[in-house]
């Protein structure tokens, strides 16, 4: 026979069980890092895709864009990471470099809060970065808080 | 949503947070921001009437910024009176005392990469993701403002 107290331990046990499913756990921090600078990643070698034949100012923010996308792919590796899981740019060409310096910029704001120690570190400067190439490229002049995350 | 309603719900969300997140680490967030408000305000007052020209409102953006950090600072509980024209910290003041429009020009260039660094370093600093947001939008404002105006200037628009 079964003992009342036996009885509960395994309904217990249960309703512990069934709260530790996959679904249920939350993100690692490490996790989560990963996953926000793949975003920023995929988004900057988009920008860098879109000016890679550019000359000038537009140029130079493509070369400044492929480096930020170095500097991130790093960052993911080094946290044991994959970079070659960021989406890789399909298309592409100046026409579409304004758009998607915009989303660098609010990939890289959205990202901040996943971002401790040195990697928030570097999360500001690719903000900082972003944004001045966002402003040339003509994609956020007038607006006072661009890299708002949509 | 538009950014007025961003910045009610993130208001919103810090007063109905557990009052277990409401204690050293929210004040912590307060004091980085507190004089952010004071720096904006002062480059409210440097730029009345001195805006280079080709640039945006840019007294209009440091208004909008002071008035989202002080919904910021309001919903922790706190408060700051606004600062008066004595009080401008001294990258403002250069602005505010300049004679000619290339002197402005330059003052204004400066007063944005100083402002860039206050809020790279205040962006390191917070916690709370709402106010951390709002702080990384204004750091990409004045990232982008120092680079038009360097543009402008015919500086290299890269160099902070």
């Amino acid at each position: 026979m079964v003992s009342r107290r036996a009885l509960l331990l395994g309904g217990g046990a249960t309703v512990f069980a069934a709260g530790c499913g996959r679904d249920d756990e939350p993100e690692s921090p490490t996790a989560s890092a990963i996953r926000a600078m793949l975003r920023e990643l995929a988004a900057e070698r988009a920008l860098a895709n879109d000016l890679r034949s550019a000359r000038g100012l537009a140029g130079r923010i493509g070369d400044r864009a492929a480096a930020r996308a170095t500097q991130l792919a790093a960052a993911i590796a080094h946290l044991g990471g994959r970079p070659h899981d960021a989406a890789d740019p399909s298309g592409g060409g100046p026409s579409l470099a304004s758009r998607h310096a915009r989303e660098a910029l609010e990939a890289h704001v959205a990202a901040l809060p996943s971002l401790t120690g040195p990697l928030r570190k570097m999360g500001a400067g690719l903000v900082a970065e972003s944004a001045a190439d966002a402003g040339l490229l003509g994609a956020t002049a007038g607006d006072a808080f661009p890299g708002t995350p949509a | 949503m538009r950014r007025r309603e961003l910045l009610a719900a993130g208001a919103a969300a810090l007063l109905v947070r557990p009052a277990a997140a409401t204690g050293a680490t929210l004040d912590h967030d307060g004091d980085v921001i507190k004089p952010l408000i004071a720096r904006e305000e002062g480059a409210e007052f440097a730029y009345r009437g001195a805006v280079p020209a080709g640039a945006p409102d840019l007294g209009a953006h440091a208004r909008d910024h002071a008035a989202a950090l002080r919904t910021e600072f309001q919903a922790l509980g706190r408060g700051t009176t606004p600062i008066t024209i004595d009080q401008l910290d001294a990258p403002a003041r250069r602005l505010a005392e300049a004679g000619t429009p290339a002197k402005r020009l330059a003052a204004a260039i400066a007063l944005e990469a100083d402002l860039v660094a206050a809020y790279r370093a205040a962006v390191v600093a917070l916690s709370e993701p709402g106010i951390l947001s709002t702080a990384a939008t204004i750091l990409a404002s004045h990232a982008e403002q120092h680079a038009l105006l360097a543009h402008l200037a015919g500086r290299d628009p890269f160099r902070v």
